[in-house]
């Protein structure tokens, strides 16, 4: 077990001592959704070593917060699991961003891997699909996460918020700290750097079919 | 065969517009109007209709994953031990 130091731990005053039934709340109410801010702690640091410090210093940081004279303000304890959950992960993201490269893994900056205007990585992508009938079952969802480790956070992280841990939009910008059109943008973005590197691992099942909807 | 560098000047208008908007449309985000027009362009439109299901497929993969994730033991111990460091009482240690 790891009791390393903290970017947030060492100026920090130390709360009051408060009692056992807030403590109690919080770790019912807080600490069974360690791990969802994991995987968007991972998300962002793309280093498990990294996401495990990073939870555990939003955790702390909440913890702090509930003490606070309004603690439902900070929307901790005492409110719906959905938005506690979203105020977490937004606390998770401006720690994330407030540490400046404490959290990061080295090569995960942005830079290097756009792939030029929309239309041409769509269109690459849109041409795959008809030259080898990709309307068919994906394989290999392992392989995938392993894939989407590797894009940049700024677009990794749109897509686990939307396509993989299912939030909405709106919830999804707020966590974020961008409207909802930057959002999208990112999301697309993320989509489509994804679909060509998994078109590229050939992660389709050519030998499988499946019968085409008709809607 | 397409040319993957081509496609989009090769495309008819209507499938460029199924391109640029595919995500809009499997999504719903798309207004009801343009909704039926892509919709009807993709029922008849073989290239676009596999597009469409790769999409689908595309994103039904990833919503597969979706699966509360459960903290790890060591991330437990660590989320506990940061707690208790700030004067966090844990109840059933």
């Amino acid at each position: 077990m790891s009791l390393s130091p903290t970017p947030t731990s060492s100026s920090a005053a130390i709360p009051a001592p408060t009692d056992r039934d807030h403590d109690a709340r919080f770790g019912r109410e807080v600490l069974p959704l360690a791990g969802e801010i994991h995987r968007f702690a991972l998300a962002l640091c793309g280093s498990d070593v990294a996401a495990q410090r990073l939870v555990a210093d939003t955790l702390r940081r909440a913890y702090r917060l509930s003490l606070g004279p309004c603690p439902s303000q900070a929307g901790v304890v005492g409110t719906p699991m959905e938005e506690q959950a979203r105020r977490l992960l937004t606390l998770c993201r401006e720690l994330f961003s407030e540490s400046g490269d404490s959290y990061s893994e080295p090569g995960n900056a942005d830079a290097g891997h756009d792939l030029g205007a929309d239309i041409l990585g769509t269109g690459r992508v849109f041409a795959t699909t008809l030259r080898e009938g990709l309307d068919q079952p994906w394989v290999g969802a392992r392989n995938v996460e392993a894939l989407m480790a590797e894009l940049p956070a700024r677009y990794r992280v749109p897509v686990v918020l939307v396509d993989v841990a299912g939030m909405h939009d709106a919830a999804a910008a707020q966590v974020l700290g961008v409207d909802e059109m930057e959002l999208r943008a990112r999301l697309f973005r993320g989509r489509r750097l994804l679909q060509e590197r998994v078109l590229e691992a050939r992660l389709m099942d050519p030998r499988t079919t499946r019968p085409l909807r008709h809607e | 065969m397409l040319e993957l560098a081509d496609v989009p000047a090769t495309l008819p208008p209507e499938c460029q517009e199924v391109v640029r908007h595919v995500w809009d449309y499997v999504d719903g985000r798309l207004d009801a109007a343009h909704a039926e027009r892509l919709r009807a362009h993709i029922a008849r439109c073989e290239p676009c209709f596999k597009y469409e299901q790769f999409q689908r497929s595309f994103l039904d993969l990833l919503g597969a994953m979706r699966a509360k994730p459960a903290a790890s033991r060591e991330l437990q111990d660590q989320v506990v031990a940061a707690l208790i460091a700030e004067g966090w009482i844990p109840q059933e240690l």
